[in-house]
C-alpha cells in the first residue's frame, strides 16, 4: 500500500494555488492571460449566468422541466471556424432555445502537444479547411474562447481532457464554458499510454476542485463524470467507474455533476445501467457524507465504430437517441452523420439535430416502462457495481484513490481494449441475440459467480441461435456490429 | 540489389497523439493467426518508435493505424526516416480515419496521390477495409500464397 501516496481529500488553498502556478498557467503562453482567478470568475459569471447562458442551469432547469436538451459536438482549427460552423447549427436546425454545445479541442491540445497544434493552426489557415480534429483552446487563448462564447447562442461546454486537461478548463472556465471533467479512471483508459492512475487522479483533483471553487462563488459548474471507454466495454464496469469517480468529484467539491453515459445500444441494458448508476452514486456520496450533491442523468451514443453510410448511420443515430429519451436522459450529446469518416461538419450536425428532434417530439412523453426484464438488468448491474466498489474500498481502506490504484494492480479495473498500458486486457466481452453487452471471460475482475453465470447464459442463447460456437472470432465480429455494411443482392 | 528474404513480420500500431486502438488490436489478431510475428506497439506510437521495432523485427512491412483524422500530418517523413535507418524497401500501408475534414475524404484518390507520391507510403486504406483484406493484400505484395 506504501506504493500509492494518493488519497480522495480535498485540496486546500495553498495547494491549490501552488500547483496553479507552478504546474498549470506556465504550460503555455496563453496561461499568462488568466493569472488573475477573481477576474477569471467575474468575467465567467457575465458571460454566462448573466447573459443566461450557464451550461449548468441550463441542464437542471431542463431536468427539472421534463424536457431535452440536445448536444450537438464541434471542433475545428480555427476560431472563424468555430463561430461559422456552430452558429450555422444555431440557425439551420431546431436546436434553439433547449440546447448546449459539446465543444472539442484537437489531439494535439488534449496530449499537451502546443507546439504541433499551432503548426496545424498554420496549416490550417493555409489549407483553407481545418487540418487539425478540434479547436486548440490553449493555443488560441481566452480572448478567443470568450469571442466564441458571446457569438454561440447556446451554453457551451468544452471536452479536452487526455493526461492533463487542467490548463485547457482554466481557459475555458474563464470565458464562461463549462469545462473540467471528474474523469480519471476513464480518461486514463480511453486515451492515455503511459500515465499512472494514481498521477492522473492528482491531476483531476486539481481540475475538479477548479470547478467546484467557480461554483462556489456564484458561478454554476456541471462537471462530466462519463463512462465513454472504447466502446466495447461492459455496463457494469462503466457504471462501476462512474460511482467511484463521483466520490473523487464530491470529496473536491461538486454539488452538480453531469452523469454522460456512453451507451452500449441496448434499450434495456442501458436503461438498466442509467439508472442503477444515478442511484449508487447517491447512495455511496451519502455513505461517505457527501449529502448535496445533484446527480442529472444525460447521455452520450455509442462510442464504438460507426456505419460509413448515411442510411444506416441515421439509423444509429436515431436509435441512440431513442434510447436516450425512453431511459430517462435530459441532455443528449449528439455524434454526427459524418462520426464513420470525418470530424463533425456543420452540415452533417444540423441534419443530426433535425433527427433527434423529430425523435423526440414522436416519442412525446413516453418513457421505458420498468418491466421484469429491466428489474432483472439492475439487479445483475447492481451486484457487480457493489461487488468492485466494495472490493476497491476495502483495499484501500475506505479510500477509493488508493483502492482504484490497487485494483489497477490486482485487475479488477480493466477492461476488454485499452490504449493504457496498465491495462491488464483480460476481460472478453460479445453481445448476446438481443445486443446486449456480455461477459465471455470477467479476467480478474471480482465479480459475484451469478454475475458471470448470467452473462454466460445470455450468450449461450446467442450461439445456439446462430449455431456456432461462443469464440475469438465471436469477440472480433461484434467489434464490427455496427459498422460492417450488409451485402446487397443485385 | 539482392531481394530481400520475406519474414512473414510485421510492426503494427497507431501512430501520432491517437488513442484509437481498435484497428490495430485487430489487425494484431489476425496477422498473428496468419502466421506472422507481429510486434504491436500499441497507440499513440511516434515514428522512431514503429522505426526502431522494424529493425528489431526485420520486418516486411509497417502497418500503421491512424483514426483521428490528422494522419497526413503524422505520416509526413516515416519514409525518410525509414530510408534513413536503412529500410529502403521496408513496406508502408496506413489505414483508418486518415483523414479530418469531410471534403478531403469524399476525394480519396487526392489522399490515396498524396499518400502514395508524396509521403511515400505503398498503400493507404479507408476505414472501410476489414483486417482479412488488408491481410490478403500484404500476402499480395510479399509474394506469399495465402
Amino acid at each position: 500500500m506504501a506504493k500509492y501516496t494518493i488519497r480522495n481529500k480535498r485540496l486546500t488553498d495553498d495547494e491549490f494555488f501552488r500547483i496553479r502556478k507552478e504546474e498549470v498557467l506556465s504550460q503555455w503562453e496563453t496561461g499568462r492571460e488568466i493569472e488573475n482567478l477573481d477576474e477569471n470568475i467575474a468575467a465567467a459569471y457575465e458571460l454566462s449566468v448573466g447573459a443566461g447562458r450557464n451550461y449548468a442551469i441550463k441542464d437542471a432547469e431542463a431536468e427539472a422541466k421534463g424536457i431535452h436538451l440536445f448536444q450537438p459536438q464541434f471542433g475545428q482549427g480555427l476560431t472563424e471556424f468555430m463561430i461559422d460552423g456552430m452558429s450555422y447549427v444555431e440557425e439551420n436546425s431546431p436546436l434553439l432555445p433547449v440546447g448546449m454545445w459539446n465543444c472539442f479541442s484537437d489531439s494535439y491540445t488534449r496530449k499537451n502537444k502546443y507546439e504541433q497544434a499551432a503548426d496545424g493552426i498554420e496549416r490550417s489557415r493555409k489549407e483553407g479547411v481545418t487540418m487539425l480534429n478540434g479547436w486548440p483552446i490553449v493555443n488560441h487563448g481566452v480572448h478567443e474562447a470568450r469571442k466564441i462564447k458571446r457569438a454561440i447562442k447556446s451554453p457551451m461546454s468544452l471536452n479536452s481532457t487526455d493526461e492533463d486537461g487542467r490548463l485547457a478548463s482554466e481557459i475555458a472556465l474563464a470565458a464562461g464554458w463549462n469545462a473540467c471533467n471528474c474523469r480519471s479512471v476513464t480518461e486514463v483508459m480511453a486515451h492515455c499510454k503511459n500515465i499512472t492512475l494514481e498521477e492522473e487522479i492528482r491531476i483531476n483533483q486539481y481540475e475538479t476542485r477548479l470547478a467546484a471553487i467557480y461554483h462556489e462563488r456564484g458561478v454554476p459548474q456541471s462537471p462530466h463524470i462519463s463512462c465513454n471507454l472504447t466502446g466495447y466495454d461492459s455496463c457494469g464496469f462503466k457504471s462501476f467507474i462512474m460511482v467511484a469517480q463521483s466520490l473523487l468529484g464530491a470529496e473536491q467539491g461538486l454539488k452538480q455533476i453531469y452523469l454522460e453515459f456512453g451507451i452500449n445500444m441496448n434499450l434495456v441494458q442501458d436503461t438498466a445501467m442509467m439508472r442503477v448508476t444515478k442511484r449508487l452514486c447517491e447512495e455511496y456520496c451519502a455513505r461517505f457524507g457527501y449529502t448535496d450533491v445533484k446527480f442529472i442523468q444525460n447521455n452520450n451514443m455509442f462510442q464504438g465504430a460507426f456505419p460509413p453510410r448515411l442510411e444506416e448511420v441515421n439509423a444509429m443515430l436515431s436509435l441512440a437517441v431513442t434510447i436516450g429519451i425512453l431511459g430517462g436522459s435530459t441532455s443528449l450529446v449528439l455524434k454526427c452523420q459524418d462520426e464513420a469518416f470525418a470530424t463533425p461538419t456543420k452540415e452533417g450536425m444540423a441534419a443530426t439535430v433535425k433527427i433527434a428532434r423529430e425523435i423526440e417530439k414522436l416519442l412525446g412523453d413516453l418513457r421505458l416502462p420498468i418491466s421484469a426484464e429491466v428489474i432483472e438488468e439492475e439487479k445483475i448491474l447492481e451486484l457487480e457495481v457493489r461487488a468492485m466498489m466494495e472490493s476497491c474500498l476495502d483495499a484501500g481502506e475506505g479510500d477509493i484513490a488508493l483502492g482504484l490504484c490497487l485494483g489497477v494492480d490486482a485487475g479488477w479495473v480493466s477492461t476488454m481494449i485499452s490504449p493504457w498500458k496498465f491495462n491488464k486486457g483480460n476481460v472478453l466481452l460479445m453481445r448476446d441475440a438481443e445486443q446486449a453487452m456480455r461477459y465471455f471471460d470477467a479476467g480478474d475482475m471480482p465479480l459475484p459467480n451469478e454475475v458471470k453465470e448470467y452473462h454466460l447464459k445470455k450468450l449461450e442463447g446467442r450461439a445456439k441461435k446462430e449455431g456456432r460456437p461462443l469464440d475469438f472470432d465471436m469477440v472480433v465480429d461484434d467489434l464490427q456490429y455496427a459498422s460492417k455494411l450488409p451485402e446487397i443482392q443485385k | 540489389m539482392e531481394k530481400r528474404k520475406v519474414n512473414k513480420s510485421v510492426v503494427i500500431g497507431t501512430i501520432g497523439e491517437d488513442a484509437h486502438i481498435i484497428g490495430g488490436w485487430v489487425l494484431k489478431h489476425t496477422f498473428q493467426q496468419a502466421g506472422y510475428k507481429v510486434v504491436f506497439l500499441g497507440s499513440i506510437v511516434p515514428q522512431e518508435e514503429f522505426i526502431n521495432a522494424a529493425i528489431e523485427s526485420d520486418a516486411d512491412a509497417i502497418l500503421v493505424s491512424s483514426s483521428y483524422g490528422m494522419g497526413p500530418i503524422d505520416c509526413e517523413g516515416l519514409r525518410d526516416k525509414c530510408i534513413e535507418a536503412g529500410l529502403d524497401d521496408i513496406i508502408l500501408y496506413a489505414g483508418g480515419t486518415i483523414v479530418a475534414p469531410l471534403e478531403m475524404d469524399q476525394n480519396w484518390p487526392e489522399v490515396e496521390r498524396h499518400f502514395q507520391e508524396d509521403l511515400g507510403f505503398n498503400r493507404v486504406f479507408r476505414n472501410t477495409v476489414d483486417a482479412k483484406q488488408a491481410l490478403a493484400i500484404l500476402n499480395a505484395d510479399l509474394g506469399i500464397a495465402d
